[in-house]
């Protein structure tokens, strides 16, 4: 499926800023199910860029404007060819007539499967399994994670998808209530948050469990402005993203940007400049199909 | 590639990851773990060359004497200190017994270091260049103090490091280990100079038959005018660019200014014309500036537009924007390579061992050896905690900072820095007070008693006769800064250098540190 992309973040300020230094994450991420085609990035005033990848594997765009300015704008703008996952096509050849649009009916098969995380497992997920600095492990957690995981029985897929619904149950979406540096511990207490928060708990109670589980953020499909959920890892299969915000198995409708062990690793964008007054921040997405 | 000493390294270049083997034992490592910390002033028991003059020395002065200097100098010294400052209590104090080097040592380090910045300077062209491959890209484009303003960016003579002053420890003969590079800001030099003068206005005598080298400052004011943008200019001028009289730095920057014979400017007496030119405002007109000498981490703070005005070539700034990078703590397990790769040679001095704990399995091994290790940050040069010093609580929020934020931290096999002795000023200066308990005395005796005691460079509290209060002489750790200048289109190292002392198992700023000078034997 090709999708066009459009991301355009504004920062106004109120006095003239200069050296204003910016780290993006808004390159889509090419992944196997995941082709990049076409992207371009502007910016106004042009600045100085260089490209790296991050050390999860991100193109990052490290970005400065020396001269002096009151207005700052970011335009992303990629076109790319997204595909369902290969857990998921290889699930539909294996059960004729499936609807994979439908994330119940994946879920549920996904339930017959067994899948076993032998001990000492890829040491490279280690920092999968470990706190980082937004998503706390503590015995809240612990506790809450044992509790499901008796619920659900011994399989890690039906575990997981208990964790889904449970984060969706637990949280009411409700914007203004946290920000980008509210821990899960605190989201776990106030019950209110958006999409990130969503990802956090999940994260959070999934590395409970002994899963590993990192934080997505990209684009969805009719949303106005990004979105994050969550991939976790599958020995034998590889990261398989879920969305707890709509408590579903994800498809082709997200676009995955960036990941990292939670959004503090993944922001869409991280700055800093020099003067005075205060800056103001506009984003706007828009995702639109091409075919 | 193999690394000297023993330690295998693979350079994982995708990852950005140097995969060290922890569990080789190095050799120096080995070496310095069982055997003990080098004496500055002892072999034995007997005094190394300069120090049994100074300990005659001293006791010809006396204890009476020594008193009353003491107290004038640190009267003097505090005079000069900040009156208004952003931290409340700067406690640096200038010890007046210095640190000799001798003059094999001075060559060696002299070679080490000149063969270190010429490298550094290579390295760096190459950086901007993107012609360098022994650091991974990513490594270095994800690095803060990365500028890619500065990137295809041609500098005077392609010198980015201008003013050259590490952080030593001093381990054996002819063995020195870089512990901090310092390239952003080398300070301190003010602090040498201030404490050269002060010893040889009050206290020469301290040096009788002491030859030492003599330093000449006036060259580099004539090379640095060398590195502008417009040769063709009549006159040309450099600054050095303080952060106000408010700054703990102030002094310092003031003397260095003052002693280079260079201009000194604070922020406001800067200011940028419409093409960007760099413009001091004087009594009689407003000059252009060539180059500018940065004592300040970030000039755009003071100087709104002077990285513009650098990366359109108007005027130099030193020690330039781009060679910040290798103030990266992450880039220091590179520099040997880096030294031996650009000079051709082994390199002479060798940086402390240094880890990044992005590996799991590294930090893992490194957190269960915690003790032998100091923690450091990658962007900040001050900020240091020794794994010897902490709780076993401690350890435990420690550790679970490490795992959460590896990328922030690099850890360092703990340093075992060289032995020296401090003058207790205060033990001193007290001395001349009657206490209450000796008020039975009457003044005649206590002169007398002043003028028995004797001070002992050997810091045992036997020597110090009929002495119940303690000890006159304190033992320290110390931290050898020499100074390194681009003269005449090679490094020079200055036969005067600083040296911070510490009590602890770690260093802090100059500004929390016992000072004294570094000099070097003729």
């Amino acid at each position: 499926m090709l999708y066009k992309a459009d991301d355009v973040t504004t920062f106004t300020y109120s006095y003239k800023v200069v050296k204003s230094s910016n780290v993006l994450h808004k390159t889509p991420i090419s992944a196997p199910n995941q082709k990049l085609i076409k992207y371009t990035l502007r910016t106004d005033p042009e600045g100085f860029k260089t490209n790296y990848k991050d050390r999860f594997g991100n193109p990052t765009v490290k970005f400065d404007v020396l001269e002096p300015h009151k207005k700052l704008e970011i335009v992303a703008e990629s076109i790319l060819d997204r595909n369902y996952p290969k857990l998921i096509i290889d699930m539909s050849k294996d059960y004729p007539g499936l609807d994979i649009n439908n994330s119940n009916a994946v879920l549920d098969i996904l339930d017959k499967l067994s899948c076993r995380y032998p001990q000492n497992y890829a040491p490279w997920l280690g920092e999968y399994l470990e706190r980082s600095k937004l998503v706390e492990i503590n015995s809240v957690t612990r506790n809450i994670a044992k509790a499901l995981v008796r619920e659900s029985g011994r399989n890690t897929f039906s575990v997981v998808r208990n964790i889904m619904a449970w984060t969706n149950d637990l949280i009411g979406y409700e914007k203004g209530q946290t920000n980008i540096d509210t821990t899960s511990n605190e989201v776990l207490r106030i019950r209110f948050g958006v999409c990130q928060d969503y990802a956090h708990i999940m994260i959070a109670i999934c590395r409970s469990a002994g899963i590993p589980a990192r934080y997505v953020q990209g684009y969805l499909v009719g949303e106005g402005e990004t979105h994050a959920w969550v991939e976790v890892y599958y020995p034998g299969i590889g990261w398989v993203e879920y969305d707890p915000t709509y408590n579903i198995i994800v498809g082709i409708n997200h676009i995955k940007v960036a990941c990292g062990r939670d959004y503090s690793d993944a922001a869409p964008i991280v700055g800093k400049f020099i003067g005075k007054g205060s800056s103001t921040m506009c984003n706007h997405v828009k995702v639109v199909k091409l075919e | 590639m193999t690394h000297k000493g023993g330690n295998k390294i693979e350079v994982n270049k995708k990852k950005g990851i140097k995969n060290q083997d922890v569990n080789v034992q190095d050799k120096r490592g080995d070496k310095r773990g069982k055997a003990q910390a080098y004496d500055e002033i002892l072999i034995g028991n007997v005094f190394r060359e300069p120090y049994s003059k100074i300990e005659n020395n001293l006791s010809r002065i006396g204890i009476k004497k020594l008193s009353r200097v003491l107290d004038e100098m640190q009267t003097m010294n505090a005079r000069l200190r900040p009156l208004f400052s952003l931290r409340h209590d700067p406690k640096y104090k200038i010890d007046q017994l210095p640190l000799f080097i001798s003059k094999d040592e001075f060559e060696f380090l002299k070679k080490g270091i000149e063969q270190r910045v010429n490298a550094f300077n290579k390295f760096l062209h190459d950086v901007y260049n993107g012609t360098q491959d022994i650091v991974p890209q990513d490594l270095i484009k994800s690095s803060p103090y990365y500028f890619p303003e500065c990137e295809n960016l041609v500098l005077p003579k392609h010198i980015s490091i201008f003013m050259y002053a590490p952080d030593l420890l001093h381990i054996g003969e002819n063995e020195f280990l870089i512990f901090d590079e310092n390239i952003k800001l080398p300070s301190g030099l003010g602090f040498a100079i201030r404490a050269n003068e002060l010893r040889s206005q009050y206290l020469p005598e301290i040096m009788d038959g002491i030859d030492i080298l003599d330093f000449d400052f006036t060259k580099i004011a004539d090379s640095l005018c060398k590195l502008t943008y417009h040769p063709h200019r009549k006159t040309k001028l450099s600054v050095v660019l303080s952060d106000g009289f408010r700054s703990l730095g102030y002094h310092d920057n003031r003397y260095f200014a003052h002693h280079l014979g260079i201009q000194f400017a604070e922020p406001r007496d800067l200011r940028l014309d419409m093409d960007g030119t760099v413009m001091l405002k004087t009594v009689e007109c407003e000059k252009e500036v060539d180059v500018v000498i940065r004592r300040v981490s970030d000039p755009d703070l003071y100087v709104p537009g002077i990285s513009q005005s650098y990366v359109n070539r108007k005027v130099n700034v030193l020690n330039s924007l781009s060679a910040s990078i290798l103030d990266d703590k992450a880039l220091y397990q590179y520099l040997d390579e880096i030294v031996s790769v650009y000079s051709g040679t082994e390199p002479m001095l060798r940086t402390l061992e240094t880890y990044s704990i992005e590996s799991r399995d590294i930090r893992q091994k490194l957190i269960s050896e915690i003790k032998s290790y100091i923690i450091r940050k990658r962007e900040s040069g001050i900020w240091m905690r020794a794994g010897n010093d902490l709780s076993d609580e401690e350890i435990k929020v420690m550790s679970n900072e490490l795992t959460a934020e590896p990328e922030i931290y690099v850890m360092q096999r703990a340093p075992s820095p060289s032995i020296h002795r401090n003058i207790d000023m205060e033990q001193i200066t007290n001395l001349s007070i009657p206490k209450p308990r000796k008020v039975s005395k009457s003044k005649n005796e206590i002169k007398e008693d002043l003028e028995m005691k004797r001070l002992s460079l050997i810091a045992n509290a036997e020597l110090i006769e009929n002495e119940p209060d303690g000890n006159l002489i304190s033992t320290t750790r110390v931290l050898i800064r020499p100074y390194a200048f681009y003269i005449d289109g090679k490094i020079e190292t200055l036969p005067i250098g600083l040296v911070k002392c510490t009590s602890g198992s770690t260093f802090g700023s100059i500004f929390d540190c016992t000072l004294k000078e570094m000099l070097v034997l003729k």
